[in-house]
């Protein structure tokens, strides 16, 4: 009895102290690796970044048409892809996921998304019943992807490794969203459940894994992003939230966009309950946010030039 | 050198942005400038094929917008 008490109280501790060691204060970063720059052909403008267990960065580069392995010290190993419309081919390319040893890349215009081995051999095209605005590999083999949606809003959607749809819901209430207006970047906690952040609203959302919602915060004070009218489209002007990533600890990072302090720069970060902790600012602008198994940041530096790699440091 | 990377950067993402619209003729020399997503998408709503392909025309240069907006656009 004592033992099961003791156990209980160990357990207790560990649990409050546990997070306590993330830390809810300040958050850094510190560099740690770079690569590309103003004077490296590595990188001509990355779009989407994803790493494996081993340390490998692998990058999709926009202007190269290709996707790209790096080493963990940052060395080029190998690259696959061209521009072209064929298997495996790029015209636009720009989300990547990963899981395991798969690798999920997107070209813009293709209702499809491409595997591949992490030796970067191309396997085949997963079909997608819609454009993919935002994507993520689950461990299971899974993948997420939120799709954009005409006429109706846009959606998350859930499929196997053969693109057959386990489940979807949409993202936003609102049926009278406008084009665009539900467009979202998303991340997974451990427990499968869904962080949301949306392009042109001032909203942040977690929901379970069926979609349904737990909280749905603001923190640019419910600003409104400006909307233009483009040929009778009522389009957003100004971006509210870029992506979001969950770290190790469970924290959820948010990068805002243009209504933030520092556009593109600032990054929220969210406790699980959506309470919001601190905020960091990236050294520049960046479109994305990834941070791998280990905890280690990734963003864009140089206008796409440059990945930066950091160490997330909790004071 | 660094300049000039830098600004031939700029003005290839924009070339790609306006590729990934679905246009990706007759454009030379594109800057980064305000309003630089909304003009790159009056021309892709504008584009032949894209209306032809009537609602799926505009999701492609919406999807190409939203891209605008969150990679390239410095004022969004």
């Amino acid at each position: 009895m004592n033992i099961r008490r003791s156990t209980a109280f160990a357990l207790f501790v560990l649990a409050v102290l546990g997070p306590a060691r993330a830390g809810t204060g300040k958050v850094s970063l510190q560099e740690v690796l770079a690569i590309g720059g103003l004077r490296d052909a590595a990188l001509l403008q990355w779009t989407g970044v994803t790493t494996d267990a081993a340390g490998n960065i692998f990058v999709l580069d926009a202007l190269d048409f290709s996707l790209k392995k790096f080493g963990p010290d940052g060395r080029l190993l190998k690259k696959a892809g061209r521009k072209g419309q064929g298997p495996g081919e790029f015209m636009a390319p720009r989300l990547l996921a990963g899981s395991g040893s798969r690798l999920y890349a997107t070209d813009q215009n293709v209702f499809g998304i491409y595997e591949y081995d992490s030796d970067l051999r191309f396997l085949r095209t997963i079909p997608c019943p819609a454009l993919v605005l935002a994507l993520r590999a689950l461990p299971d083999g899974k993948l997420a992807a939120a799709v954009v949606g005409m006429p109706s809003p846009a959606k998350l959607l859930v499929m196997d490794g053969q693109g057959r749809l386990l489940s979807e819901f949409p993202l936003s209430d609102s049926r009278d969203a406008g084009l665009l207006m539900d467009s979202a970047g998303f991340d997974l906690d451990a427990q499968g459940q869904f962080y949301i952040a949306y392009l042109f609203r001032d909203r942040v959302e977690k929901r379970t894994r069926d979609g349904r919602p737990l909280w749905g915060k603001s923190f640019l004070g419910q600003k409104t992003a400006a909307t233009t009218s483009v040929q009778n489209l009522l389009l957003p002007k100004e971006t509210c939230f870029k992506d979001v990533a969950v770290d190790a600890f469970g924290h959820v990072f948010v990068l805002g966009g243009k209504l933030s302090k520092n556009p593109s720069r600032d990054v929220y970060i969210l406790n699980a309950d959506g309470v919001l902790l601190t905020t960091l600012t990236l050294p520049e602008p960046s479109h994305c946010l990834y941070i791998d198994g280990r905890n280690f940041l990734y963003a864009r530096a140089d206008e796409g030039l440059t990945l930066k790699k950091y160490r997330i440091l909790y004071d | 050198m660094r300049a000039m990377k830098r600004k031939l950067g700029k003005a290839t993402a924009v070339a790609l942005l306006v590729l990934g619209l679905g246009l990706g003729l007759g454009i030379g020399a594109p800057d980064l400038r305000a309003n630089a997503c909304e003009e790159a998408l009056v021309r892709c709503l504008d584009d032949f094929f894209n209306q032809v392909l009537g609602a799926f025309g505009t999701v492609y240069c919406g999807i190409g917008f939203a891209f605008c907006k969150k990679f390239i656009d410095p004022e969004s």
